[in-house]
């Protein structure tokens, strides 16, 4: 497992988390539409295979074009608009849970951004461990699953580190999560405790007002639904969301076949304003 | 020469011709025009007699006439002979004597001014004149340059007290004085230590008077403990600590460590140790002050004395520190949330002074403030009546210019009052989009909008220069490494290309970008009034704090940029109306410091025409006032002054204008003795051979100075003249013209044809 950490020189006093920002990987993530294979660390070739391979029944001169274009469109400069485009990618971690459910929750929730905030976007599902070089390039995480969530000690020192530098963590319970996630926020912070936030929290009217705090968005325990937040030197560094499902609420229509046109956007709003509050913050 | 006497014309001082050409006013193509059409009114006029001329005759008034026409045909034509020659001239020799502080280090117990003095006693002087037949113009120099009477010369009665020295500066003030063409030659007695001015390696290289150099004695043998403090500090912030960074420089001696010891005000601070690599004269200290009582402090550094040192001036070195309670108010417009203001944010919140109120607009009816880095509830209005009273400093970041316009004149008024400054931040739409162009505040960013280029192309940051002036930009205590670490900075996504900057703007940080002609600027920064404004092409710059990650204690190099930058924009200011700018808090004995005013009126416009004057004031309670003159800037007014002697110095400034004075302000400067002298206390030998060799002449020891005097030519002097002369001018060209026409009726009447 490669560290993260790279040595600036031995007189510093801090050290470099390696930049690997690279234009040819972020106009590939722009143009794929699939799901990214979670190894980041892939050539730019394997990743354009991949997408051609997608389209199996396209004639020769077709994939040849689509090649082409994608090519072509690598060499292409960013435009203004697409100037520090954010992306927030879920965690991906051990225990055996399903970190990877709902790919198309933080795309639609990008996509949302993009159009009622005008904040450049990359709707793209990308996932990212914490162990990845490529974590510091989000200052937004998002983690949710159904199960079994384990980070790894070198992990948590690095969440300790990215979270202490700026970052945040946005735990989104799909039901399940809860006794997990509680063992891990306490390793990272041990004395530290989760706290309830009021229902008149300026999160819940960033953008949107919910006067009666997070809403609930699928039943689960059919517990009220709870915002939970851990907060250390005077800022918040993870929010919690308990008994409400804003993941699945951002998912696409149809997948979840009970949320209605009113409950998806009701976890809209509040996704939008849980990033409006993590930016301003 | 005889022919020339012969028709008349005066020579001059040429004796002999070196050479001669004739040229024609009207040109040689005007001689044959002139011909061409004289000739044939002279043949027609002479084929109309139409008499019978014997041939011999013809031939003789043919001769007669032709000469007359090809004489008035040069004459006419504005004939003007150019002759050259070789005159005698009387050379002049120059001996420059080097009289600065340097000059007394000594060498087998005698100064390199004992030295020189020895040699002058064996009669140099008189040498050089047996030799060349010149007695030698002797000046001495140091600040600057001098002339020596000859009386003087013999007397000697020099002293190395000159603070500075300045060897090409000398020179050509020399140059210009006695003129170059007619120097035979220089001699600069010297030890080659040139303090200030330019590099005399480059300055006179195409020098084509010959130098010859006498560098007296050899290197020091005198140890030497050297103390250097090249840029202390001057301000310092309540609850925030300041870095002072210095050397230690070692002349013939070895040690391994030296303490140097720091007060505060008389009384025992702190000690920082210089430890020295093997092999090496130089090793650098460092250490922090914690600013933690607001006031003004006297720091003294020293380091311990050698028995028998060069100089103890060296051994210590001082500077004042002004603490100030620093009220660091940002105000922050976004035109949406960025992660750009949210880690700048972040960085601010490290300082326990500073306060950021944030707004951030939504929608154009939904906007979020956060104050004191805590989101509020939104609300449908931007109001900045009172968060923009209180600000010191303003950051645009992406805020369109149609929600700026009601409070744009009070900024604008408050940024030229330099009571607040401004830091502008890129964003996805161009100013031109934002509506910035023709604009108050558009008019005073660096640059000029309207034909802004984005460029997507990841890069660097780069420093122009490893001395940064601007603490802001000293992420690493050493300049080299600091110039590295630049270097490997996350990368930016991409930067504006404007269409170029406008006069007075600096670039503080280049990148690796290359735009249409030059790599483009990714910092810049500029004035606007007394008020700065600094303004980034590029970005995302969130990274910075984001992925640099302090291991130890200290403070994260993005939160010590982005705070220190705010401090620096924020251009606290005591005395609203009258304000005194020092370049440094330090001066030196005998070297001028210009101090500039700024002066406001009771409306807080910037003042002209006001009569400003600055007192200076010693230890000893001695005064100096000095007026102050207008500056090109307006409401600046600027005068320098000589301290003549150490320790501190308090400066007043009063303002005055149409007999009502219109404020007073204070400052302070601790004056100490250059040491610059003594930096290098080695006589600087390839340096002198060197120039020597470029300029023809020699270098030697004062032991064989003897060889410079037989170096130099003695040659009588002599120039080349050159003189015009009119041949018009000429009486015996003007008699023969008269002559012909009167020959011509000689012969037709002797031959009966007239």
């Amino acid at each position: 497992m490669t560290n993260p950490r790279q040595k600036f020189n031995r007189h510093s006093c801090f050290e470099m988390i390696p930049d690997l920002c690279q234009p040819t990987s972020s106009v590939i993530y722009r143009h794929s539409c699939v799901v990214m294979n979670p190894a980041p660390h892939k050539s730019a070739s394997s990743h354009i295979y991949r997408h051609s391979r997608a389209g199996g029944n396209l004639s020769n001169h077709a994939k040849t074009l689509l090649l082409s274009l994608l090519l072509l469109a690598m060499t292409l400069p960013l435009s203004a608009g697409e100037f520090d485009r954010m992306v927030i990618p879920r965690v991906k971690y051990d225990g055996g849970g399903d970190w990877y459910v709902g790919p198309t929750s933080m795309p639609n929730l990008l996509k949302q951004a993009g159009e009622r905030l005008n904040m450049p976007v990359q709707a793209d599902n990308v996932a990212v461990s914490i162990s990845d070089p490529e974590l510091f390039r989000y200052p937004m995480l998002f983690l949710t699953g159904h199960g079994q969530v384990r980070f790894k000690d070198h992990e948590i020192n690095t969440l300790l580190i990215y979270l202490d530098n700026g970052g945040f963590l946005w735990v989104n319970d799909s039901y399940g999560i809860d006794k997990y996630i509680r063992r891990e926020i306490r390793r990272l912070y041990p004395d530290r405790e989760l706290v309830l936030l009021p229902t008149d929290h300026p999160l819940f009217s960033m953008i949107y007002d919910f006067k009666d705090g997070l809403p609930k968005i699928h039943e689960h325990d059919a517990k009220p639904p709870a915002a939970y937040a851990l907060f250390d030197k005077g800022r918040m560094k993870i929010l919690y969301t308990y008994e409400s499902d804003i993941g699945d609420g951002l998912e696409d229509a149809g997948i979840h076949t009970n949320d209605t046109p009113e409950i998806r956007e009701k976890a809209m709003q509040m996704a939008l304003n849980i990033l409006v509050y993590v930016m301003m913050q | 020469m005889f022919l020339l006497r012969l028709l008349g014309f005066n020579t001059g001082p040429i004796r002999a011709i070196e050479s001669a050409g004739l040229h024609l006013g009207w040109g040689w193509a005007g001689l044959v025009l002139t011909l061409l059409v004289m000739l044939p009114i002279a043949w027609f006029t002479y084929r109309c007699e139409g008499k019978n001329i014997p041939v011999a005759m013809r031939r003789r008034l043919l001769s007669l006439r032709l000469v007359w026409v090809l004489l008035l045909a040069l004459l006419l034509t504005g004939p003007v002979l150019v002759i050259s020659g070789w005159i005698p001239q009387k050379n002049r020799l120059a001996v420059m004597l080097d009289t600065s502080r340097s000059m007394s280090i000594k060498f087998q117990g005698e100064s390199r001014l004992d030295r020189v003095k020895k040699l002058f006693n064996k009669g140099f002087v008189k040498k050089i004149e047996d030799k060349t037949g010149i007695f030698p113009e002797v000046f001495s120099f140091a600040d600057n340059v001098s002339p020596v009477s000859r009386q003087e010369v013999e007397q000697f009665n020099f002293a190395a007290e000159g603070n500075q020295t300045d060897i090409s500066g000398a020179l050509r003030n020399l140059m210009g004085n006695l003129g170059e063409g007619s120097l035979l030659g220089v001699i600069m007695l010297t030890d080659g230590v040139s303090t200030t001015g330019e590099n005399p390696l480059t300055a006179l290289s195409n020098m084509r008077t010959p130098i010859y150099f006498v560098a007296p004695g050899a290197d020091g043998e005198a140890p030497d403990l050297a103390l250097h403090l090249p840029k202390p500090p001057a301000l310092g912030y309540l609850n925030s600590s300041v870095r002072v960074r210095g050397e230690v420089s070692l002349h013939r001696l070895a040690t391994s460590a030296v303490e140097v010891t720091i007060t505060r005000d008389g009384k025992p601070f702190t000690t920082a140790i210089a430890s020295f690599a093997a092999d090496t004269g130089r090793a650098p200290f460092a250490f922090s002050i914690p600013c933690d009582t607001e006031g003004s402090f006297r720091f003294e550094m020293t380091i311990p004395g050698v028995a028998d040192e060069l100089t103890a001036d060296n051994n210590s070195a001082g500077f004042l520190l002004k603490v100030v309670r620093e009220r660091l108010n940002v105000l922050a417009l976004s035109g949406r949330p960025t992660w750009d203001m949210k880690f700048i944010g972040n960085a601010l919140s490290t300082d326990p002074n500073a306060r950021l109120t944030h707004w951030v607009r939504i929608r154009d009816d939904r906007w979020v403030c956060s104050r004191d880095f805590k989101p509020e509830r939104a609300v449908s209005a931007l109001n900045l009546s009172d968060d923009l009273k209180n600000a010191d400093v303003v950051v645009l970041n992406g805020m369109p210019h149609s929600f700026l316009q009601p409070v744009e004149a009070e900024l604008i008024k408050r940024l030229e009052a330099g009571s607040i400054g401004m830091l502008v931040l890129p964003s996805g739409q161009t100013f031109a989009e934002l509506g910035y162009a023709g604009t108050e505040i558009g008019a005073r960013l660096p640059v000029n909008i309207g034909d802004e280029l984005w460029r997507g192309n990841p890069g660097n940051m780069v420093l122009p220069s490893s001395e940064t002036p601007y603490n802001f930009l000293r992420l690493v205590d050493d300049p080299i490494q600091n110039l590295e670490f630049f270097a490997t900075l996350p990368k930016f996504d991409g930067l504006y290309e404007y269409n170029g900057l406008k006069p007075g703007a600096e670039i503080l940080i280049k990148s690796t970008v290359r735009g249409n002609f030059d790599l483009l600027p990714f910092m810049l920064q500029s004035r606007a009034g007394q008020g700065h404004v600094i303004m980034l092409t590029g970005g995302p710059v969130w990274p910075l704090g984001f992925r640099l990650v302090p291991t130890d204690r200290g403070i994260s190099p993005f939160s010590a940029m982005v705070v220190n930058m705010f401090k620096w924009l924020a251009n606290r200011r005591e005395d609203a109306q009258i304000s005194l700018e020092l370049p440094s808090s330090r001066g030196y004995v005998g070297q001028a410091t210009s101090v500039r005013v700024w002066v406001l009126d009771s409306k807080n416009q910037l003042q002209t025409n006001a009569q400003v004057a600055i007192t200076v004031r010693d230890e000893k309670n001695n005064a100096n006032t000095v007026q102050c003159i207008e500056t090109s800037e307006r409401g600046c007014y600027e005068a320098a002054f000589v301290p003549a002697f150490r320790g501190l110095h308090r400066i007043e400034a009063e303002a005055r204008y149409q007999g009502r004075e219109l404020g007073r302000t204070t400052g302070e400067m601790l004056v100490e003795m250059p040491t610059a002298e003594f930096d290098e206390p080695i006589i600087k030998e390839a340096m002198l051979r060197q120039l020597a060799s470029e300029t023809g002449g020699l270098f030697a020891t004062d032991a064989d100075a003897e060889k410079i005097i037989a170096a130099i030519d003695s040659v009588p002097g002599q120039k080349l003249e050159s003189r015009s002369l009119d041949l018009r001018d000429s009486w015996l060209l003007l008699l023969i013209l008269l002559l012909l026409p009167m020959a011509e009726w000689y012969l037709r009447r002797t031959g009966g044809l007239s």
